[in-house]
């Protein structure tokens, strides 16, 4: 009930109960006009307006801070509606860039208004959007509001800077020629060195420099093979790591570095794992090219910071998961007690690297301080885990968020291998 | 051009309930309807807070005091009329605030405008009937016109209830 009806009628009342009271015929005169706009609003009112919402993406995937266009159709079903007012009610995480969110205007039978927008989303899996769409008589004295939904899902993948290279050599490697130099020789293109000549090596393999400085012996290239290699990534989506400031939040940071070891491990053609855990553990299965990365990309959207008491230590991470001699990548900020999984990780024959972005210079910059006692505390601690990790053979990349990723790579790892586990 | 109207409006009431009374019945309440008129005007050109419903009810009793002081209901009539349309284009102005301003917008404003017009028309010539055609009520049909009016606003009653739709 509006403020504007109750008004009205109570004056309505009010003049007719004076006229009564007085038995003033031109006080009755006064109420007409008033009660023919009263009825006019009564007869013209919406009566359970049948509004249909349609939503349509340009595309069902996008990329996080990627502009995507958006058409919205709101139909009417029903009686023609002499005002319409349609607001959009953007979910967190989505802002509007350009077009219309809001309109006004009367609908009739069949009628439909059309709002073309772009919108750009952070990441994550938007199922729902809602318009408040408000109904009113000519006169706006009743009035319907309802939220409207639209089933349109929108999946918004991460946004990551690719890495140039691989930042390490895997250790183990599989069967199949691949990219991921094992140190044997073999059929590969890296060369490798020089050996005597041996039965069946082809002749365009002889070394004649060298063969020509020894006239006795002959001598043969040796080429590296390079293999395909299994790689695990493994996401740390444990609420209590992942700190957040008001405008940003640390464990996009570690979604970024697994999307760009993804997609960098699946480019040179190797079989690359996921093992997210934080609320709950999920599992993508070892598997090549495009398509696994899109599932990787996928699976990464959706996933967010989570809590459970099972996986707060990482006792309970089934890192068996992982196929005998893979190299994994843990990407977390690592607090002390994940030192010990780390290891057990390496007593069952993987080779571990740590992906960690810094949650102190994280948090210090948030905050604004990098000189307090606290901080320099915080970082002492930060520098006293990561010397424990490099001591159980654990190379770990402490990554600066504020820094690209490949820098801090290529710092920590430098081309070179992982230790292996034999 | 709706805020046009609505000035002309609020303009109007103050004339045919403001100033009429004070020249024609020497009543000083049409003097305090006139500064309302007046401030009511101020605040609509401003964009303030809206308190239009406040200076619509205070119109309207004063068309009310002006009938019982027996004034003409050719002035009263249309005073009320032009309050009545000016209430509802400030309410108007200010659900369509903040619109975007388009083809749907337009057409709204035009079709609004029509339908108001043609209602407060409606309205005030239902209203000056007794001018032209003198007849009295006796009591027990003014009576039973008592009871239909509320019987008619039923629908009106009904819709005060929140409607939920599961």
């Amino acid at each position: 009930m509006t403020g504007a009806l109750v008004a009205l009628t109570g004056a309505v009342f009010c003049i007719t109960a004076v006229g009564a009271a007085t038995l003033h015929g031109n006080v009755f005169a006064v109420a007409i006009p008033l009660v023919a706009y009263l009825f006019a609003a009564v007869l013209r009112r919406p009566e359970r307006p049948d509004l249909i919402l349609e939503r349509r993406f340009a595309r069902a995937a996008a990329v996080q801070g990627e502009p995507v266009e958006c058409s919205l159709a709101l139909i009417n079903r029903g009686a023609p509606l002499d005002e319409v007012a349609a607001r959009e009610k953007l979910p967190e995480g989505v802002e509007g860039v350009s077009g219309a969110f809001r309109r006004l205007g009367a609908l009739p039978a069949e009628g439909c208004f059309r709002l073309e927008q772009t919108i750009r989303c952070r990441r994550g899996v938007y199922a729902a959007f809602e318009t408040e769409v408000s109904v009113r008589d000519f006169a706006g004295l009743f009035t319907s509001v309802e939220l409207l939904a639209s089933r349109a899902p929108l999946l918004v993948r991460p946004a990551y800077r690719a890495l140039r290279e691989a930042p390490v050599r895997p250790s183990g490697t599989r069967g199949f020629a691949g990219t991921a130099p094992t140190g044997q020789d073999g059929a590969g293109c890296a060369f490798l060195g020089v050996r005597e000549y041996r039965a069946g090596d082809p002749l365009r393999r002889v070394n004649w420099k060298k063969t020509a400085k020894d006239e006795r012996t002959l001598y043969s290239n040796v080429f590296e093979q390079e293999r395909v290699a299994d790689i695990g990534l493994v996401l740390d989506a444990r609420r209590c790591m992942n700190i957040s400031s008001p405008e940003d939040s640390l464990f996009e940071y570690s979604v970024e570095a697994a999307a760009a070891l993804a997609e960098r491990f699946l480019d040179d053609g190797n079989r690359v794992s996921l093992l997210m855990f934080g609320g709950c553990v999920e599992w993508i299965v070892p598997g090549y090219g495009r398509k696994h990365a899109q599932r990787i990309l996928d699976a990464l959207a959706k996933i967010a910071p989570g809590k459970n008491y099972a996986l707060e230590g990482l006792v309970n991470l089934p890192i068996k998961l992982f196929p005998a001699q893979s190299t994994i990548f843990f990407i977390s900020p690592l607090g002390h007690d994940d030192l010990e999984p780390l290891v057990r990780m390496r007593a069952n024959e993987y080779a571990v690297a740590a992906i960690s972005p810094d949650p102190v210079k994280f948090a210090s910059n948030a905050a604004g301080d990098s000189t307090s006692q606290a901080f320099r505390l915080a970082s002492a601690e930060r520098t006293s885990l990561l010397r424990g990790l490099s001591g159980m053979g654990i190379r770990t990349a402490d990554w600066d968020v504020r820094t690209p990723l490949e820098g801090a790579l290529r710092k920590a790892f430098r081309g070179k291998p992982l230790f292996s586990p034999r | 051009m709706t805020k046009a109207l609505l000035y002309a409006a609020i303009v109007f009431a103050a004339i045919f309930l403001g100033a009429s009374p004070l020249l024609l019945l020497r009543s000083s309440e049409g003097f305090a309807t006139l500064v309302a008129g007046a401030l009511w005007l101020a605040l609509e050109v401003g964009r303030k807070r809206s308190f239009s419903t406040l200076f619509f009810l205070y119109f309207i009793g004063a068309a009310l005091r002006n009938a019982l002081n027996e004034l003409s209901l050719l002035i009263i009539i249309p005073g009320v009329c032009s309050a009545l349309v000016a209430w509802d284009l400030s309410r108007f102005l200010l659900r369509t605030k903040g619109f975007d301003e388009g083809e749907e917008a337009r057409g709204l404003r035009k079709m609004h405008c029509a339908l108001l017009f043609s209602v407060v028309f409606a309205g005030g010539a239902l209203a000056l009937i007794p001018c032209v055609v003198h007849f009295a009520i006796p009591f027990p049909v003014l009576f039973v016109l008592l009871l239909a009016i509320p019987l008619c606003l039923r629908k009106a009653v009904l819709g005060f209830r929140p409607e939920r739709r599961e």
